[in-house]
């Protein structure tokens, strides 16, 4: 064995407890974040049982009132058509939010079990984008809101094969959320624009805006940052969430702009199918399998 | 092989069949596990973007604990068990272009499919991970042979 001097050996030592004390470091890091990782799950397995005691509520209120305004329409002596025409429009109401409530919890559901496929269709961008803007108009009515549409898609670059299901999902769920957090009085704009080969469709509002801190934990089930105290905003906390899987499962990403006072910007960008995009959800294309040195049988 | 049905399997996705069909897919870090029970002829496949679901937006297949959790209770529901079940791994490249901020994710997410599988007793009787290439694969969950085609 060679002898090394005491000064050898003291580097060497200290080598190795620089090593060591790295390794500490590291294990520390990863601790840490296994920590964060672990505090983070149990936060939201106790948000999934809060959610299940809450989903109690808001689907059981809106039935009775569904429930008590038709049954009053139906079988009372009410033959007052403007009392019957109001009395329809809170059960729409109520219905409408209701079917967009538990769009999104089986949207997640569907999601979180794996079995969420898109199936791509011929369809109009446009036409598409105005028909979900018609169907909010008047719960931006209700806040004195107008939703404004800025289409810079040409009749052509509008044809597109997409999965109408989800964007119609996601666009909801954006200009819901733009409705909910603005002040009352004001504008949503819509913007509809192709660059390159994807498409994009914003939803800008001119709501309270979301901190650095926020933008990070918006996009977590069962998240809500509204108190719902000052806004009687209904949710769950799920819309965004789906509205993110959806667009990842069309091959895209939900952008978001934000600052403290200036409002949001949410951009749905996604990829236009290419023409055989269609051979991906349901197909025989699996049957045009060609055998070459490349192949292989496990 | 024979005219079979077949179904794409979306990353994140996961599907199960005890009727023959072919399962098919494209991975590049991704990882896909096939599942096969000889005794009931049920097969099945995930196809998972990243190991660990850290309690970021929705608990779905898109994470490998989960699509392997997922995957081998929808087997189980089938009345497969471990002792009749063997598994098949794909995929798990490392895809440098694309990922190059998370390096090695493909390695991570094969060597989650190793650990879950072998907590459950699930036997891994053929593997095809890592390298540079992207894999096309066809599942066949009549026989449980699988094609596979780099890319």
């Amino acid at each position: 064995m060679k002898n090394l001097s005491d000064k050898q050996l003291l580097s060497e030592l200290k080598i190795r407890v620089e090593e060591r004390q790295q390794a500490i470091q590291k294990l520390e890091q990863l601790n840490n974040e296994l920590y964060r990782a672990n505090t983070k799950l149990m936060e939201s397995e106790q948000l999934k049982t809060n959610f299940l005691s809450n989903a109690r509520n808001e689907i059981i209120n809106p039935l009775s009132s569904i429930l008590s305004f038709s049954q009053a329409i139906a079988f009372s002596d009410q033959d007052d058509p403007v009392e019957i025409k109001k009395m329809a429009a809170i059960i729409y109401k109520e219905a409408f939010e209701l079917d967009f409530q538990m769009k999104n919890i089986f949207s997640s559901a569907e999601i979180e079990a794996g079995e969420a496929w898109c199936e791509y269709y011929q369809i109009d961008l446009s036409d598409l984008v105005e028909k979900q803007m018609s169907k909010f108009k008047n719960f931006a009515l209700d806040k004195e809101m107008t939703l404004v549409l800025e289409n810079r898609l040409d009749s052509d670059s509008g044809l597109i094969k997409s999965d109408p299901a989800k964007i119609q999902i996601i666009i909801s769920n954006l200009i819901v959320n733009a409705i909910n957090w603005s002040e009352r009085t004001g504008k949503i704009k819509i913007g509809l624009s192709k660059q390159k080969d994807k498409i994009r469709i914003s939803i800008a509002d001119r709501g309270p805006g979301i901190s650095k801190e926020d933008q990070k934990i918006i996009f977590d089930r069962f998240k809500s940052l509204d108190p719902k105290v000052h806004t009687g905003n209904k949710g769950h906390g799920l819309g965004l969430s789906v509205s993110k899987a959806y667009a990842e499962l069309l091959g895209g990403d939900i952008l978001l702009q934000s600052q403290p006072g200036k409002g949001s910007v949410f951009t749905l960008v996604f990829p236009v199918a290419p023409a055989d995009q269609k051979t991906m959800g349901s197909s025989d294309n699996g049957q045009d399998f060609i055998f070459d040195n490349d192949t292989e049988l496990f | 092989m024979d005219k079979l049905s077949t179904k794409y399997i979306f990353s994140s996705g996961l599907a199960i069949s005890n009727k023959p069909i072919i399962m098919h897919t494209i991975l590049g870090s991704c990882v896909a596990v096939c599942l096969w029970d000889k005794k009931n002829k049920t097969g099945g496949m995930n196809h998972y973007m990243l190991p660990f679901w850290n309690g970021s937006g929705l608990a779905s297949p898109k994470y490998g604990n989960i699509a392997i959790g997922q995957l081998i209770k929808k087997m189980e529901n089938m009345g497969s068990n471990p002792e009749t079940m063997v598994a098949k791994i794909f995929g798990g490249a490392r895809m440098l272009q694309e990922h190059s901020h998370i390096f090695d994710i493909g390695r991570r997410n094969v060597e989650l499919a190793h650990e879950l599988l072998s907590d459950n007793d699930i036997k891994i009787v053929a593997e095809s991970t890592g390298g540079e290439k992207g894999r096309k694969i066809f599942f066949n969950t009549k026989t449980g042979e699988v094609l596979q085609k780099l890319l």
